[in-house]
């Protein structure tokens, strides 16, 4: 024993002693034992596949036992995530096994939900098609897999003759796409993850990817356990975990980000610190009405967002502003600007990319490792699917337009339809699609991978008469939108299906079907050619191609047409219907560069970049586009060339966007902001994640963020039940408060998941002009305890 | 003052005489023994001896390893014991 | 490349186990008899089952990241205060992350029980996923052979996080030589490669 006139020797053989006794744990754990059911994997195989989630675009590896998904891990060989993922993609594998899971056709008679035969589903939604072909729409998804996508491009486009197909991209990357297409002349970024690798700044402009693109975060945050100096400047409404690492959170009001990326240009330009030879070479200017400007005009349009001016109304100070002067300013410095849906969902959101280009254009950080406006995409193929294959009321694949002749005509040809079968009449975005399905200018709606009644903003407006009209439902739980649907079809989900998803950079990648769907679930590309096919043997003109021959007909690799309507040939093993469509859309993608492999080459993949150009024989990716020495269509000697600017002069534009307020902004009446978005636990309208026991149990209901001031002035605490109602509809949620959000002052945060308080219901569907993207972080509410 | 804690794991049948003969070496000494470890303290004048010591119990026969968790080392001169 | 380095590990393997009885004066044939022999096999103490179990219930499945069993508050900082070194506190056990480089705990980890300002008991989720049992023993090549680890080193890079004295509450899984630190001298695993192609 220890005694009190111990000596400094015998402490320290103490210490030895009682070190030594604790390492060797408990020694009566002999060896070769049994224990208990403990198994082992003679039986496991393990293959890759993109994660169904975000667009960030993990690399998963699916563990298969017996015909079931058992586990999931990291794909280490993946350069996207390296083997790392996030809750989301660790427990995916669940999402294929909720109890009530849709087995079997269902068709609404009387009010009630009656299981039908797909027989008989096919030929009723044939038939109604058929019957009204130019008021009938199909409302696809970011998680569609390309295939999917291109199946509904034919079917509607080839055969109805119509334009009313919009994504639900339309709700979250529009904005992004515009802004794409207006200051390069093409969409999609340009920078790649690699950037992160690189850079020792990262400005987030309204963006948590601590919890929204966990993985990409934490590439770049885990930089600093190697020692790397790098900096994270958090730029936004609210503090989120984003912030909790940031080297600055700056705290701006809600729509002034236009005002303060036009401050950093005028800072740029005042101090003469932009990169002249860079803009000189690269770039020039435009007003707002589209007519060219010189520099000096341009600078004069800026004299309105000096520092001193913008700090009167944006919430940042003078000082902050200048900071991030002082950071663009630094030619050595190199800065990765990074947003998602604070940027997108935005009434100006067109504008704000567009000002975000600016930025990095004026100081020259764009086309440089390191250097470059990346902007985030949230559903795993809004790129891949939505954005390259075209699936918009105005677009064709490949960066094409129904506007152009010469476009319509090439994907006339490609799917040897009668010519003059495109319209080139645009049909309407989403919000006006479900306005016109609410008025009955649409009658009847296809609704794929997505759940619009709980997404689309104000609610009671927009979803009014949804059950009054034919609404065919695709998907694989009951939601909210199978509950005013008169059709349901249940679908395949994910590795039940062969799929092909493109992510944020441009990643391709591909899986194979791994198990098969429960009960009667078939793909969501067989039902559309079995409809197709229906409508084409009842004698429908619009699904007969310039031959007479079935408009949506797949062939196989000898030109043999596959019987892909029927469901035994497209299910077998012998055939690949993902892999002859990809091959033929491939086609369609060389017009603006954005050149993909063949299906086989990506089997073999982690992904490839596009362009993906055959070099030296070998399949090349291009890590950054417009790049010398990385993208092949760039001109020897270029540096960096905007080759898609819609003038031919390989610059980019630099338009002066200015700052507008938002149509609904608190008042006496209404005296808060509203935004709302996502947790890290679940995926959008929780459909998936909600049926995930761990991610349930973690997140199990929506709450309302308020800032501690706020709360405790109104005499809330945390837990208290809270109402709040804007001029659209009112909800009551539990307060939160110092928990992983903390709004500003005159905030509040909802997250949408809860299919039992739909936010949407009290948020606002006013929208980008330009994109049409909606804007779901700002409209006015009032908040009320509940006493 | 080199102070070093030791888990030395000894054939099932040898752990008593293992005991004995660490026992027998100067600056060393069991303290405890669980099952087939010995847990041993040695205490040296200087690392050269330590060093020596250790290998001395490596050698005993029915030693199957000799492993060192705990190292205490100082500079000669500022130990005031 | 992948086979001449198993080739390699294998011969090491072999070279170690061969070394171990050069280093033992008795025969091998005693060594190995003293492991092996007897009528019955001895059963698993109750505390390592009773480990293994509470392992299984905060995984989805073997090798998921467990849930987070206890409070927490809002800020990740707090978590490597005691999981970054481990400790123990009051009757609870904080084993040492396996992987400290990676700050973003929240990523991965979610809380096993609702957020506290959730006073409401939703429905939970009904779902009929059948997760990847936790193995038995790693194979070994030969019945002296140091058993392979039945499951992947990244992301348990450090061994004494499980296989130390004490873990998760209850005295956890540990092996004949706990007092030997340097694991993959002799333990190499079954799963480097998920690839089955």
């Amino acid at each position: 024993m220890i005694s009190k006139a111990i000596n400094r020797r015998d402490f320290i053989k103490q210490a030895a002693r009682m070190a030594a006794l604790a390492s060797i744990g408990p020694t009566t754990y002999a060896l070769g034992q049994e224990g208990p059911n403990l198994k082992n994997y003679d039986d496991l195989t393990w293959q890759k596949a993109p994660c169904r989630f975000c667009g960030t675009g993990c690399g998963v590896m699916v563990g298969l036992k017996n015909g079931r998904v058992v586990a999931i891990q990291g794909d280490q060989q993946n350069p996207v995530n390296q083997g790392m993922l996030c809750a989301k993609g660790y427990h995916v594998g669940a999402a294929l096994y909720g109890k009530d899971r849709l087995t079997d056709p269902l068709i609404r008679k009387n009010g009630k939900y009656v299981k039908a035969s797909w027989d008989e589903a096919i030929d009723l939604i044939a038939k109604k098609v058929m019957k009204d072909p130019e008021k009938f729409s199909i409302y696809g998804s970011g998680q569609w897999t390309i295939p999917e996508g291109y199946t509904a491009m034919k079917f509607l486009k080839g055969g109805l003759k119509s334009n009313h197909i919009d994504p639900n991209a339309r709700l979250c990357m529009a904005s992004a796409v515009v802004g794409f297409i207006t200051t390069f002349g093409v969409d999609e970024p340009s920078g790649c993850y690699d950037d992160l690798d690189v850079c020792d700044t990262v400005i987030t402009w309204g963006n948590n990817w601590a919890e929204m693109h966990p993985i990409l975060y934490s590439r770049y945050m885990n930089r600093r356990n190697k020692g790397d100096k790098i900096t994270l400047i958090d730029l936004g409404t609210r503090r989120t975990r984003s912030s909790s690492e940031a080297n600055h959170y700056l705290e701006f009001i809600p729509q002034t980000d236009l005002a303060i990326a036009n401050c950093i240009c005028q800072q740029l330009l005042e101090r003469g610190t932009y990169d002249k030879a860079f803009v000189e070479k690269n770039a020039r200017f435009k007003g707002n009405d589209g007519k060219d400007i010189t520099l000096d005009q341009y600078k004069a349009f800026l004299a309105d967002y000096t520092p001193e001016k913008v700090a009167e109304y944006s919430g940042l100070s003078k000082e902050q502003l200048m900071l991030l002067g002082d950071l663009f300013s630094d030619p050595n410095r190199k800065i990765v600007s990074l947003w998602c849906m604070g940027m997108n969902q935005h009434t100006r959101g067109t504008w704000i990319n567009n000002l975000v280009y600016n930025v990095h254009l004026l100081s020259g950080k764009i086309g440089k490792p390191g250097s470059t406006p990346f902007s985030l995409t949230g559903q795993p193929s809004a790129c891949g699917t939505c954005r390259e294959v075209g699936t918009l009321a105005h677009a064709l694949p490949g960066g094409r337009v129904v506007k152009n002749g010469e476009h319509r005509k090439q994907v006339e040809d490609l799917w040897k339809c009668v010519p003059g079968t495109i319209n080139p009449k645009p049909g309407f975005h989403t919000m006006a699609m479900f306005q016109a399905l609410a008025k009955g200018d649409l009658t009847g709606m296809w609704v794929q991978v997505t759940n619009p009644a709980h997404t689309i903003p104000n609610l009671h407006a927009n979803l009014k008469n949804a059950k009054d009209r034919f609404l065919v439902v695709s998907d694989v739980y009951p939601t909210e939108t199978t509950r005013v649907a008169s059709v349901i079809l249940p679908s395949a989900m994910w590795v039940e299906k062969n799929g092909v998803y493109g992510n944020t950079e441009r990643r391709t990648q591909q899986w194979f079907k791994m198990v098969d769907p429960p009960g009667n679930a078939r793909d969501d590309v067989w039902q559309m050619i079995a409809v197709a096919h229906r409508m084409y043997e009842l004698g429908f003109e619009g699904m007969k191609d310039r031959h007479g021959k079935f408009l949506l007909t797949v062939r196989d690799d000898n030109g043999k047409e596959i019987e892909a309507w029927k469901w035994e040939v497209f299910n077998s093993d012998k055939v690949n219907i993902d892999r002859q469509l990809f091959n033929e859309y491939r086609n369609l993608t060389l017009l603006k560069h954005k050149d993909i492999a063949p299906y086989d080459v990506y089997t073999k993949e982690r992904g490839l970049r596009w362009p993906v150009v055959k070099t030296n024989g070998q399949w090349k990716e291009t890590p950054r586009r417009f790049v010398e020495g990385e993208d092949p269509y760039v001109h020897d000697g270029k540096e960096v060339q905007f080759y898609m600017a819609k003038a031919g002069d390989d610059k980019a534009l630099i338009w002066a966007r200015p700052y507008e307020a938002p149509p609904e902004i608190p008042d006496a009446t209404y005296p808060f902001w509203l935004c709302t978005g996502r947790v890290v636990e679940h995926w959008h309208s929780g459909t998936m994640t909600g049926r995930i026991k761990e991610l349930q149990r973690a997140m199990p209901a929506a709450y309302v963020e308020l800032h501690p001031k706020d709360a405790s002035e109104m005499g809330v605490s945390d837990g208290q039940l809270v109402k709040i109602t804007s001029r659209r509809g009112t909800i009551k949620l539990p307060a939160s408060i110092r928990g992983r959000g903390i709004p500003q002052r005159g905030l509040i945060f909802v997250p949408f998941f809860d299919e039992t308080k739909l936010i949407n219901e009290v948020t606002l569907d006013e929208y980008c002009p330009m994109s049409k993207e909606p804007d779901y972080k700002k409209c006015a509410v009032k908040v009320e305890p509940v006493v | 003052m080199p102070v070093t804690g030791l888990v030395i794991q000894a054939e099932r049948d040898c752990v008593n005489s293992v005991t004995t003969k660490i026992e027998d070496l100067e600056n060393a000494e069991v303290t405890d023994v669980e099952q087939q470890k010995i847990i041993a303290v040695t205490a040296t004048e200087d690392p050269g001896e330590d060093k020596y010591l250790i290998a001395a119990i490596q050698s005993i026969e029915g030693v199957v390893c000799v492993n060192a968790i705990y190292h205490n080392f100082e500079d000669m001169e500022a130990i005031d014991d | 490349m992948k086979s001449t380095l198993k080739y390699i590990f294998s011969f090491a393997v072999l070279l170690g186990t061969i070394a171990l009885f050069l280093s033992t004066p008795e025969p091998a044939v005693i060594h190995a008899q003293s492991h092996t022999q007897g009528p019955t096999k001895p059963k698993m103490p109750s505390f390592v089952i009773e480990g293994l179990e509470t392992r299984e219930s905060r995984r989805a499945y073997f090798t998921a990241p467990p849930v987070i069993p206890h409070e927490i508050g809002s800020s990740d900082r707090e978590c490597l205060n005691c999981h970054k070194n481990g400790i123990e506190f009051m009757g609870h056990f904080a084993n040492k992350t396996p992987h400290p480089h990676f700050k973003n705990c929240q990523q991965c980890h979610v809380k096993g029980t609702k957020p506290r300002f959730i006073k409401s008991e939703k429905k939970q989720a009904e779902n009929n996923w059948e997760g990847l049992e936790t193995p038995g023993k790693g194979t070994r090549q030969n019945p002296f052979a140091p058993p392979t680890l039945p499951h992947r080193v990244f992301m348990r890079e450090n061994c004494a996080t499980c296989h130390s004295a004490k873990f998760a509450g209850q005295p956890g899984l540990p092996g004949p030589h706990n007092e030997r630190t340097n694991c993959f001298q002799c333990h190499v695993t079954m799963h480097q490669n998920l690839d089955s192609k």
